[in-house]
């Protein structure tokens, strides 16, 4: 594989609502431990539609169990190649090992990747240019929709965070990516918000080109729907409910205040924190059921 | 998640995985809560937030579910259990406040812990499916707890470590064996995060014991090379929880020619539990308190 992407944290940039954004990297695995290296950090990045803006140099050094801060829109003002503002990015932070530096391709077990990968979360931050907010997650996305380690790609989604008033929006940020540049799929995720009693509010799709993110604004989608005043109605919480059946997103909730900026980030829970065994043929045959319960109509209103 | 197969596969032993896969193939399938805390406090609210997440991974089985909330205060007294159903793909949003005032408790801050009974027909299914290690099979019911003030200002914290007080879904004995190996004291923990603390005026720990025996442990903010800039040491009753202010101008004192800005992480020598990583309440400058995992 490509060694920029064994070890790798990947990050939505939210210039346009009005953050910059900083990342405490972590190189996890600890002295002595099996799989330790010393990491020499750069950050790739794309734009909305997924195109490759290219790779910036080197810019830090992490050796096993080090951590360090780093300025994302500083690393994005150096990559800019003529000047011009890099915003709305896709980033990608490589910790590629010293010795594979400049390879193209190396060989890698899978215990070394799932080593680095369950070593450490990343905290990505986001930070209001006006203001004194100051919010973030702590996450590790792993290698995803990767067919050398695993045969499905699937994603469910389950978020009981759905909060629209006057002055608070939920976004769901989804992002596809990949450790191979040569991945080509888009995804698209169905989903549908319910209320409180499981009542159906609105259910639509949104699709993911590869390498890129897209924010998806629960107030616009419950308004496109002219369900807004029924959200309201129903106390202005809900539940959103996804799946997609043709690859992996990686999906965060922001629940934003438009007048202060506050945002609280977080990430979904996978179903294995709910049901332990949750995977194989279960999950396969869990995944036909939501998606045939809560999206067939969808399939049908498709159909010539 | 492989933590917790990881900490079962040693203490079980094979006449044991044999016994307690043949329970799980009867149905009677272990299930654990999480503890998670709430604050009606420093101008912040809470909120609950669960999904009928039977629904998710079930569709088909198109029955109302019933779930129970037990409350406790900080010292980790049992203020009293709340029942509650939810519809299929329906969910629970209570404010905190509501189900203080139904129990009569006028606690500020606490813990709680939820269970979400499955369906018989879930439990039927899953007993039935050919799993590999059966007897490692766990249901748990982890949950939301939203944070907000009154100018809406949200955080949203999911539940990170099990409630140790008791497996539901088994029989009594098997519940005694089974809590009697969880809630142990934890590894030495540093958050992933480095805080910039010139820009913060105001910061807080909150730490749950999530066991079922008093744990000491020692709190800090270190450098990022691991130098400790400040330190505490509490000891916190089963159960219960503390909330720790850090006097952060005591911690910058010697900083006011640093070009560099001070940079720290919190810290835990060891988690009173597996996973029971501090809460942190946080405000920089004069922006909205945030409440966040550490």
């Amino acid at each position: 594989m490509d060694p920029r992407f064994i070890r790798t944290c990947t990050f939505a940039t939210l210039h346009t609502p009005g953050y910059g954004t900083r990342v405490t990297l972590c190189n996890g695995v600890v002295p002595g431990r099996q799989y330790a290296m010393d990491a020499v950090v750069s950050m790739s990045a794309f734009d909305s539609d997924g195109n490759y803006l290219g790779e910036s140099p080197p810019f830090l050094e992490l050796g096993p169990g080090e951590l360090a801060r780093v300025d994302v829109d500083a690393v994005l003002h150096d990559l800019s190649a003529n000047g011009s503002e890099l915003r709305d990015v896709m980033g990608v932070l490589h910790l590629t090992p010293r010795e594979h530096v400049g390879k193209t391709s190396v060989e890698v077990s899978k215990a070394e990747l799932m080593a680095h990968t369950f070593a450490t979360d990343d905290f990505v931050e986001y930070f209001s240019y006006d203001g004194n907010v100051v919010t973030g997650v702590a996450y590790q996305t792993g290698h995803m929709n990767d067919s050398r380690l695993a045969s499905t790609r699937t994603t469910t989604i389950q978020a009981p965070k759905v909060i629209v008033s006057e002055r608070v929006d939920t976004v769901l940020l989804l992002m596809n990516l990949c450790p191979d540049l040569a991945y080509d799929s888009e995804v698209t995720l169905r989903f549908a918000i319910m209320d409180s009693t499981g009542a159906e509010l609105v259910s639509s799709s949104v699709t993911v080109p590869p390498f890129a993110f897209r924010l998806l604004s629960a107030r616009d989608v419950l308004a496109r729907a002219g369900r807004r005043d029924d959200f309201a109605a129903s106390g202005g919480l809900g539940t959103l409910f996804g799946h997609a059946s043709d690859g992996s997103l990686v999906p965060l909730s922001m629940t934003r205040n438009d007048t202060t900026g506050a945002i609280a980030v977080d990430h979904t829970l996978p179903p294995v924190y709910y049901v332990s065994k949750w995977g194989g043929e279960l999950r396969k045959q869990g995944n036909a059921r939501l998606a045939q319960r809560l999206f067939a109509k969808d399939h049908a209103k498709a159909a010539p | 998640m492989t933590t917790l197969i990881r900490r079962l596969r040693p203490v079980l032993t094979t006449g044991q995985q044999k016994a307690m896969g043949a329970l799980i193939r009867r149905g009677r399938i272990p299930r654990l809560g999480f503890q998670h805390y709430f604050i009606e406090d420093e101008g912040l609210r809470s909120r609950i937030h669960l999904q009928n997440f039977w629904s998710t991974f079930f569709p088909d089985v198109a029955t109302t579910v019933n779930g129970r909330i037990q409350v406790f205060s900080s010292s980790g007294r049992a203020l009293g259990d709340r029942a509650f159903t939810l519809a299929p793909f329906g969910s629970l949003f209570l404010e905190m406040h509501d189900v203080l005032a139904e129990l009569g408790a006028a606690e500020c801050e606490g813990s709680l812990t939820i269970d979400l009974e499955p369906p018989q027909a879930v439990i039927d299914q899953v007993a039935a499916f050919p799993l590999d290690e059966p007897w490692s099979l766990r249901f748990q019911t982890p949950f939301w707890m939203a944070y907000y003030d009154d100018a809406e200002n949200y955080m949203y914290v999911h539940s990170i470590d099990r409630f140790s007080g008791a497996f539901y879904g088994v029989p009594a004995p098997v519940d005694w064996f089974l809590r009697r190996k969880y809630g142990r004291t934890g590894e030495p923990w540093r958050a992933g995060r480095l805080l910039d603390l010139d820009g913060i005026s105001e910061l807080q720990l909150v730490v749950v014991n999530h066991g079922t025996q008093a744990h000491k442990t020692t709190l800090g903010l270190y450098a990022p090379t691991d130098e400790a800039i400040w330190q505490k040491g509490i000891e916190v009753a089963p159960g219960a929880l503390k909330r720790v202010h850090i006097e952060l101008d005591a911690v910058r004192v010697d900083g006011a020619d640093r070009s560099e800005p001070l940079l720290a992480r919190l810290g835990a020598d060891p988690l009173l539990t597996a996973n029971g990583k501090p809460y942190v309440l946080m405000r920089y400058g004069d922006g909205p308190l945030s409440l966040h995992h550490g």
